[in-house]
């Protein structure tokens, strides 16, 4: 009888011991996450937004803006990681196949894959880029020298792929002002049997 | 030592009471302590690391409500690292391995309901940098796991802070 309460203590003292490390480490940690998860809303683009003549004009006037705001955190990747996890309720803008062949047709912004580098060496959509979101801090330099009101669209692998979200989350914090995801990502690309690339493109 | 005291507990083991030598053997313990405390600590670093992705992970199953995932996919790994850590130093064996054993009871539970709901999904095992999707396979390698957690609370009588038990 000692033996199992003496046992249920234990067992309550680790739980306890866990959740007090959680919660110390997520408080100081950069990564850290809200206690609370919050729904993320997912909206459908509409193609009057899309291929109105105003966001045309932005996407390919090419002009580079510089975020006013936080330039010089920017430049650090860490006092990044801080900002990061303060956008992570908003809303996605998702396009669907047709609606992102329109804009590939029309040779308008830029693609990023936000798989990893494996996935993406296999096979990707046409022209797209690769930015493991996973390791989105390692690429900083490169999406720096995006102008901002350039239109990006990242995909992953499925509408259940988060990593699409996690750069999009990063790309927003840098004050991109266009950001699509083609939430079927690289399954509906394939399921569609689109053109895949295995040519990589560098950042 | 024992051997008097579990004579009745382990009746049914009579036939097989080869099979109960070597499973208690002190040896064949440590092994099964060293195997589930390491896959434990490797399955819980990067879910500690990346908690978002976990959280990501979890929510996919859709079984928990939306407000508590987070809280869920923070506690979790610690819960996997400290057990995974008190089996290998060799101290509250038996409240760990007990503790990982009903987790992965949860997780088998969790599997197979994903499984029968036709969900097309990563299984957040190992997080994030294994690419393993939810299937049979992650539920034998967990019903092996709980075997092993199974071994170490039927044969572990008393923790001792020595890497072997006597």
């Amino acid at each position: 009888m000692t033996k199992t309460t003496s046992l249920l203590r234990e067992i309550v003292m680790i739980i306890l011991l866990s959740v007090f490390l959680a919660l110390v480490y997520n408080a100081f940690s950069s990564r850290g996450i809200p206690l609370i998860r919050k729904e993320i809303q997912k909206i459908a683009a509409s193609d009057s937004v899309l291929f109105s003549r105003s966001l045309r004009d932005d996407s390919t006037k090419g002009v580079k803006v510089i975020a006013p705001l936080h330039e010089r955190a920017l430049r650090n990747p860490d006092s990044m990681a801080k900002l990061y996890p303060a956008v992570q309720e908003q809303d996605f803008k998702i396009i669907s196949l047709t609606q992102l062949k329109k804009l590939l047709g029309e040779k308008r912004g830029v693609m990023l894959d936000a798989r990893s580098a494996e996935e993406y060496k296999q096979g990707h959509i046409m022209g797209a880029s690769n930015i493991p979101a996973l390791e989105v801090e390692k690429y900083f330099d490169k999406l720096v020298t995006i102008p901002r009101d350039t239109l990006v669209i990242i995909y992953c692998n499925n509408p259940e792929c988060h990593l699409g979200q996690v750069l999009a989350d990063f790309l927003k914090v840098m004050e991109f002002k266009h950001l699509l995801i083609y939430d079927d990502g690289w399954d509906g690309w394939t399921q569609a049997k689109m053109q895949v690339d295995t040519t990589s493109l560098n950042y | 030592m024992d051997a008097g005291k579990n004579a009745g507990r382990y009746d049914f083991v009579k036939l097989l009471i080869d099979m109960k030598n070597i499973l208690s053997s002190k040896y064949i313990l440590l092994l099964s302590r060293l195997l589930l405390g390491m896959v434990f600590i490797a399955a819980s670093v990067e879910k500690i690391a990346l908690p978002e992705i976990f959280a990501v992970n979890v929510q996919a199953y859709q079984i928990l409500p939306l407000s508590i995932v987070n809280l869920v996919a923070l506690i979790i790994p610690w819960i996997e690292l400290l057990c995974g850590v008190f089996l290998i130093s060799g101290t509250f064996v038996r409240s760990s391995s007990f503790l990982l054993s009903a987790l992965l009871s949860l997780f088998i539970i969790m599997l197979i309901s994903a499984i029968m709901r036709g969900l097309i999904i990563d299984c957040g095992c190992f997080g994030a940098s294994s690419d393993s999707k939810v299937g049979w396979l992650r539920i034998i390698e967990d019903i092996g796991l709980l075997l092993l957690g199974v071994h170490i609370i039927s044969f572990t009588q008393h923790d001792s802070i020595r890497l072997i038990s006597d």
